[in-house]
């Protein structure tokens, strides 16, 4: 009974014929190290070729572990070889030949029999073959124990590295293993500027649909803008005649003394006066943004006091300028047809006898916000947004609503870079517009 | 791939082994060993092996081989500087070696081939070294 006393001290693994050279110089090695005589190492180290040669010639893969057992008191190298083949079927015929064959092939493990001190065979069909091979270490060998073990481990490690053979085939296993890296991350890589691809070229579809759509929507726009202003341009014109006709014929009436008629020609001037308003309306609309119109230096209080003056502003009802005004330098125009819609609106829909129209402005930052603020019924807050669309009323009965004043301050705050808005809780709104605080 | 060189010196061709032997590196050594002897029409060839540490059956027969053939092409085949542990490994193989005549040293050697074609030229048939 034999056991180990140092497993496993170096291993080679046997695939090539520069393998078998690799594996007789561990065993040559080894059993130098185990104070061998030069002979006894050159037997065994012949005889790891003999069995190892076989190994590679007859199964193409191996491995041969060595190690150090103990058996009787007597250490021993022991090399254990090992294939996974199919076996070898007549061994005790082998190991029986005493005669060199011709051309000497055929006798390798007779051979490694011959130069080692014991020699295990054993093999099974289908299963591969094991060998083992010892060699007795002299007595009087140098010390063996564990650090020298791990000391001679160390050794065969670093002379590993050191041998050009061993060196090349880590080298070509390292080489293989990044190559292999390689070609997944190329692939990933292809795989990825695939999908950059088809994704750029969904990107620049789209971008240039956009672009398609936003030309036709500006070529659209500027259609309308044209087709609103030659329309109401041309309607004033037939409906002033219808003004001066209907005044001829209301005085021939009037003449007559037909008072039935006289009423209905009242109507007529307001339905013309309404249908004038809301041309009005339409061309100033059309107009905003699309004219260049000069900036001049604006005193917004002057600008408020001539344009209180200017409307009908009903006894009863007070228009108070509450802070201070700034002095702007912007298009007067612009400012004088927004505060004039706000008040007219406050006036106009305003429900009680007794009411205040407050105007203030407040500065923030690069805007200054302007407020109008009624005493009026209010405006509901499920109208806040509607109001200020095109031909929007609230009060589709009053006849001199054309619903496109608010807008018209829509577009020309916008145009300013600005906004509009109303606040309004139960009675009374506010309506506050930004514009830019461009002083003069 | 790896290739063993081959000296030509005279009507000899001189090998010295200096690595350690692979299966292929000798089958090319061996054959090219023999174009070598056609092409150059040699008349001996000196194999050094004094730097191997391992003569197993395979080498064993290699050396044979090229001794048979290098003797059919009509030169003569010396190998010197075995190793003394390969001369014993290959005595307790039984591996003799036959047709291969063998010197201590590379002089020995080449007055062993010197001596051999000497002999073959005035037709004398005896053999010099115990291998034979």
């Amino acid at each position: 009974m034999h056991k180990y006393a140092y497993q496993n001290i170096v291993k080679v693994g046997i695939a090539n014929e520069l393998d078998i050279v690799l594996a007789y110089k561990r065993a040559r090695q080894l059993t130098q190290l185990t104070g061998m005589p030069v002979p006894t190492q050159t037997k065994f180290a012949t005889a790891v070729s003999e069995i190892c040669r076989n190994v590679l010639e007859h199964v193409g893969e191996g491995s041969i572990v060595f190690s150090i057992i103990e058996q009787d008191k007597h250490l021993y190298v022991e090399a254990l070889i090992i294939d996974y083949g199919r076996g070898i079927p007549n061994i005790e015929e082998i190991l029986k030949i005493n005669i060199q064959p011709l051309g000497g092939k055929g006798w390798g493990i007779a051979n490694a029999k011959k130069l080692v001190d014991q020699f295990f065979i054993e093999s099974k069909l289908n299963n591969g073959t094991k060998v083992k091979l010892l060699k007795k270490i002299p007595a009087n060998h140098p010390p063996i124990n564990k650090p020298i073990i791990e000391g001679w481990n160390e050794y065969f490690n670093n002379e590993s590295r050191i041998s050009p053979y061993e060196e090349i085939k880590q080298q070509n296993i390292q080489l293989l293993e990044v190559m292999e890296a390689l070609r997944i991350k190329q692939m990933q890589t292809e795989h990825q500027m695939d999908e950059i691809k088809s994704l750029h070229n969904n990107v620049s579809a789209l971008l240039k649909e956009r672009e398609e759509a936003n030309g036709m929507l500006q070529k659209m726009n500027k259609e309308l803008e044209e087709f609103a202003y030659t329309v109401s341009h041309d309607l004033k014109a037939p409906l002033r005649n219808i003004q001066g006709i209907a005044k001829l014929i209301n005085k021939a009436v009037k003449a007559s003394g037909n008072e039935q008629a006289n009423m209905h020609f009242e109507m007529l001037n307001e339905q013309v006066k309404r249908m004038d308003s809301l041309i009005t309306g339409i061309l100033s609309y059309s107009k905003s943004g699309r004219q260049y119109i000069e900036q001049t230096t604006v005193d917004v209080k002057n600008l408020l006091l001539e344009i209180i003056a200017s409307v009908a502003l009903p006894a009863g009802l007070e228009v108070q300028i509450l802070s201070e005004m700034p002095v702007l330098h912007t298009e007067e125009i612009y400012l004088r047809q927004i505060f004039t819609n706000l008040i007219e609106n406050a006036i106009k829909y305003h429900d009680t006898q007794q009411g205040i129209i407050a105007i203030s402005a407040i500065e923030k930052e690069k805007f200054i916000e302007f407020a109008v603020k009624d005493d009026g019924p209010g405006i509901p807050e499920e109208y806040h947004e509607k109001i200020f669309q095109m031909y929007y009323s609230l009060h589709t009965s009053s006849n001199d609503s054309t619903g496109l004043g608010l807008s018209i301050i829509k577009k020309i705050t916008s145009e300013k870079g600005g906004k509009v808005w109303v606040e309004s809780q139960g009675r009374g709104a506010t309506f506050i517009f930004t514009w830019p605080a461009e002083t003069a | 791939m790896d290739r063993i060189p081959i000296l030509k010196m005279g009507h000899f061709l001189l090998v010295t082994i200096q690595v350690d032997l692979y299966d292929r590196l000798a089958l090319s050594l061996e054959n090219d060993l023999i174009n070598m002897v056609s092409q150059v029409d040699a008349k001996g060839v000196l194999i050094d092996i004094s730097a191997v540490s391992i003569v197993d059956s395979f080498m064993g027969r290699i050396l044979g081989n090229i001794a048979s053939m290098t003797k059919i092409m009509d030169a003569e085949t010396v190998v010197v500087g075995m190793q003394p542990a390969v001369a014993i490994t290959l005595v307790e193989l039984g591996l003799t070696l036959s047709g291969v005549h063998t010197a201590l040293n590379v002089e020995k050697g080449m007055e062993l081939l010197q001596k051999r074609i000497g002999k073959d030229q005035t037709g004398e048939e005896e053999d010099y070294d115990s291998n034979d």
